[in-house]
């Protein structure tokens, strides 16, 4: 009753702000079919009822009663409930309780025709500066950004750290959403827009929870061709015949891993998807595709590892 | 008189009479063939565009396998074509010009010149946007809304898209000084405003609306032209860099301004596409019950209430742009407040049926149709309009889905509610029933099929204006096969128009003659008061007076069913309230 979201089709949600919008959507699709519950067979009622073959002189007067007025009352105090009792509280902790800089994981996200360039600011936690090159690179020449790092289209995160996103755009607006973060912010150049939020599940709980089998259907393999599918395996699959791996647990499932499975005689895949970063607003010719992953990491360490792997 | 007239107009000739004419029943047909020409071209794009979203890069015959630029040409114009060039012409330019002088008794618009003059820039200005499709790399791409910078970095059809739009605006504005002028100063003898039909109060608001808004978007096109032509950066930061290199611009601007100037105009025009088709339903569901529309003047004041209000909403669609909690709090509490009069107006339809005797004709089977749908539109507003739950939402299909049920169950069901209506007004002959049910009943399922789907796929997650339907993504997986269904539902929707325009084609030649004027037994001046089909200039044969208010339907103690407002009668109970000496 109080959170919908999955029956209402709402991806599922890894952070800690998300269930509040979950149950203030719900709230509001209950207002909803409430109202439409209302309406409706009143509705079929007058059709049926009045239709000229069963009531062949109309009433002058119509209804007289004021249960309209009711009714509209309390639309206006649902709408008020929702208003000042979600709304504006949820919407004050989204954009002003942000957390400790000191405890939260900082990145700046700098988005461009189409890519999500994602900047960590290495061990003495400030940015330098970038070029106005494109790729996007760390301008060697100022000292603060010598041990930043940049990596294109994934967002490292660590599991109930904060983090806070520095969002901006190189060229045109983009929006930078995160379906299973309850997050969309747009990236508009010329401004730097702050952003927050609390990942509440790491990757390996999101594709534990996620995983499935899939068919790998000839139909599965068209689409996956087009463009490449985006789950990963979450099983290994060495080949029947030999004990050649055809896929690893981890690996991406592209289509000529899938093809493979399916030749070796697996119609079946144990997978998971991820948590993605899409883009959202318009961006040009390859908007549809300007796609990222969200990792997050269940340590520190873990997530620390990772950066300096790619620091090289 | 009629003969006179069919004199003057063989002198005229047939370029005076068909295509520079100034009678406003002329320039109404000319408008509702041109946008409905519109609305089928843009459907078409739509056709494409469901094509690939159902089967990515697979080749469509004739045309071949689809560009991500050619789908966002096909968007941008579909949007565009269906709001600038479809809808809006047809429920203003048409049904207004048509109707609204009939209805007040007038011999014609205020301005006959100004009239012509509005529907030749309306034609040229949908010239240029069809013209864009063939400049080089074709029409624009950014979306309807044409944000900068992408907007301002597109290829020329983007300049076209601007041009087109200055046209497109004058012409609005011209009609809607002419919907204002004539309303205050032509209504007839007795015509107060409070004995106006609500389509002639619809209207009257709607080009308020035209007015007071479109002024902000057409200075916000020519800053969107300087930018592209004179090098000017009213819309430009400084700082861009591009697949060129760092764009050469004198930087500085602000694309969130054009944001701000778009949505001053937009959202007031979201009601410019919903209030002329609550008017049209309002008509023909008062006609079809046989009595009175329930709170007439209930309904009056939430109209100019929404027409005020839809003034400070507009930043209901940039919660996601940034806004901090005070601006956002004034905007959510304006788009919450202006959500109660359009509750009023639709449970007043709703009451109106109760008590009626109803005819189900076609008309009222497209304006019974439209009121549930128009209810789903406007309460998947609700959560769009609040910011927390704008945020999953915004910018996905579950926006899309809110709009067209507004749009298109909603308005263009209630434009065809309007075509059966007043075709034997125009024609003097009418359309067929049967083709008008199964154009009715294909077109309902076919229209849920497309765009209930939608609400679900938004609620998913799925972005809007993807070219490949959102396979890039797996958190679409559970939603992709809506696809298919859409696209199905859609061939079924242009199928279920082929009995319509056949009928529309050949009723207005072969179709049943109607035997009187007041062929629906109606109590508006346009039916009891001039004859079917209208006589050229001039409209009436004797100028009516009114008598009482427009829907004085069953009235008890009259045998007839009917009271024309051209007819004094004794209103019981409340004689001092709507007759005046
Ligand atoms: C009942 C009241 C309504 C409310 C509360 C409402 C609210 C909203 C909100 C908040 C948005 C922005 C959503 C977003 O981008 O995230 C929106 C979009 C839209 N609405 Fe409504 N709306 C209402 C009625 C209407 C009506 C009557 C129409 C038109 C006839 C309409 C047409 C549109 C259109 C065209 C858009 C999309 C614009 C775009 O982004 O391309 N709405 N509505
Ligand atoms: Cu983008
Ligand atoms: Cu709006």
């Amino acid at each position: 009753m109080n959170d919908l979201s999955k029956w209402m089709g709402m991806p599922l949600d890894a952070s800690g702000h998300g269930v509040d919008i979950d149950i203030m959507m719900s709230w509001v699709h209950w207002l909803m079919l409430v109202l439409f519950l209302i309406w409706a067979p009143f509705f079929l009622y007058c059709l049926w009822r009045f239709n000229a073959k069963r009531h062949p002189r109309a009433i002058y007067t119509g209804v007289k009663s004021k249960i309209s007025s009711y009714l509209e009352g309390g639309v206006v105090i649902a709408e008020a409930v929702l208003l000042v009792g979600f709304a504006l509280p949820i919407w004050a902790t989204i954009k002003n309780d942000f957390p400790e800089e000191s405890e939260s994981t900082i990145v700046n996200v700098i988005a461009e025709q189409f890519a999500w360039n994602v900047v960590y600011p290495g061990a003495d936690g400030e940015f330098g500066l970038t070029t106005l090159t494109k790729p996007i690179q760390i301008d060697t020449s100022d000292p603060r950004g010598e041990d930043d790092v940049i990596i294109t289209n994934t967002l490292h995160l660590v599991k109930d750290r904060p983090v806070i996103v520095n969002l901006s755009s190189r060229d045109v607006i983009h929006s930078f959403a995160l379906p299973n973060m309850r997050v969309k912010q747009d990236a508009i150049p010329g401004l730097e827009i702050p952003v927050w939020f609390v990942p509440r599940m790491s990757t390996s709980e999101f594709r534990q929870q996620m995983a499935k089998e899939m068919p790998i259907s000839d139909d599965e393999r068209r689409r996956a061709q087009y463009p490449p599918y985006r789950w990963i395996a979450m099983r290994d699959y060495p080949d029947p015949a030999d004990s050649t791996m055809l896929a690893e647990e981890g690996q991406r499932l592209s289509t000529r891993v899938l093809t493979r499975l399916y030749e070796g005689g697996i119609t079946e895949v144990y997978a998971s998807p991820e948590m993605e970063i899409s883009c959202a607003q318009l961006c040009g010719g390859a908007h549809y595709s300007m796609r990222g992953t969200v990792i997050v990491h269940d340590t520190q360490e873990e997530f620390d590892a990772v950066l300096a792997e790619s620091s090289f | 008189m009629a003969e006179d007239h069919s004199h003057s107009a063989h002198q005229e000739g047939f370029w005076r009479k068909y295509w520079f004419s100034t009678d406003h029943k002329v320039i109404g047909i000319q408008y509702g063939i041109t946008a409905m020409l519109f609305l089928l071209f843009g459907f078409g794009l739509m056709l494409l565009m469901r094509w690939q979203l159902a089967s990515p890069g697979v080749e469509i015959p004739l045309l071949g396998a689809l560009t991500p630029e050619m789908y966002n040409q096909f968007g941008a114009m579909h949007g565009t074509i269906m709001v600038f060039l479809g809808i809006v012409p047809l429920a203003v330019g048409a049904f207004g010009n048509y109707v609204v002088p009939l209805q007040i008794g007038a011999p014609d618009m205020a301005f006959p010149r100004l009239n012509m003059a509005s529907y030749h820039f309306y034609f040229w200005g949908g010239v240029v946007m069809l013209a864009s499709f063939f400049v080089p790399e074709g029409a624009a791409k950014a979306g309807w809304t044409s944000y900068p910078p992408l907007a301002n970095i597109e290829t020329m059809g983007q300049t076209m898209w601007l041009w087109g739009m200055v046209l497109l605006i004058t012409s609005s504005l011209l009609g809607a000084v002419n919907f204002l002028v004539t309303i205050i100063q032509l209504r007839t003898e007795g015509m107060t405003f409070f004995k106006m039909p609500f389509f002639v109060w619809a209207q009257f608001i709607t080009a308020f609306l035209l007015l007071l808004a479109f002024p902000p978007l057409e200075a916000a096109g020519f800053l969107q032209l300087a930018d592209r032509l004179l090098g000017t950066s009213f819309f430009m930061p400084s700082g861009l860099v591009t697949a060129d290199g760092p764009l050469e611009v004198a930087g500085g601007g602000s694309p969130l301004l054009w944001q701000h100037l778009f949505w001053f105009l937009a959202h007031p025009e979201v009601y410019v596409l919903i209030l002329p088709a609550m008017g049209i339903v309002a008509e023909v569901l008062a006609n079809n019950t046989r009595k009175p529309l329930w709170g007439y003047k209930l309904m009056i004041y939430s109209l100019i209430f929404l027409g005020f209000f839809s003034f400070i909403v507009w930043a209901h669609h940039m919660f996601i742009t940034g806004m901090g909690t005070t601006i956002s709090a004034f905007f959510q509490i304006t788009t919450m407040i202006i959500s109660i009069p359009s509750v009023v107006i639709l449970s007043a339809l709703f009451i109106t049926l109760f008590g009626g005797s109803i005819r189900f004709n076609a008309a009222m089977l497209f304006a019974v149709g439209f009121v549930p749908m128009f209810g789903i539109g406007g309460l998947t507003g609700l959560p769009l309009g609040l910011a927390p739950t704008d945020i999953p939402l915004h910018d996905t299909y579950y926006v899309i889905g809110h709009f067209h049920y507004v749009v298109a169950p909603g308005t263009i069901f209630a434009l065809f509610a309007g075509i059966y209506y007043w075709y034997p007004k125009v024609t003097g002959r009418t359309l067929n029933e049967t083709l008008g049910r199964i154009h009715f009943w294909g077109s309902m399922i076919a229209m849920n099929g497309i765009f209930l789907p939608m609400l679900h796929q938004g609620m998913a997650g799925m972005s809007r204006r993807l070219f490949d339907g959102g396979l890039t993504y797996s958190f679409t997986e559970g939603v992709l096969h809506y696809n298919s269904i859409m696209a199905v539902s859609a061939v079924v929707l242009l199928l279920f128009q082929l009995p319509f325009i056949y009928n529309f084609l050949t009723s207005a030649k072969w179709g049943k003659k109607v035997t009187k004027s007041n062929h629906w037994e109606a109590t508006t001046l346009e039916w009891s008061a001039a004859p079917t089909p209208p006589i050229g200039h001039g409209n009436f044969e004797t100028v009516p007076t009114v008598y009482h208010g427009p829907y004085e339907y069953s009235v008890p103690g009259h045998e007839l069913d009917y009271c024309p407002q051209g007819v004094p009668i004794q209103l019981p109970g409340h004689t001092d309230k709507t007759v005046e000496s």
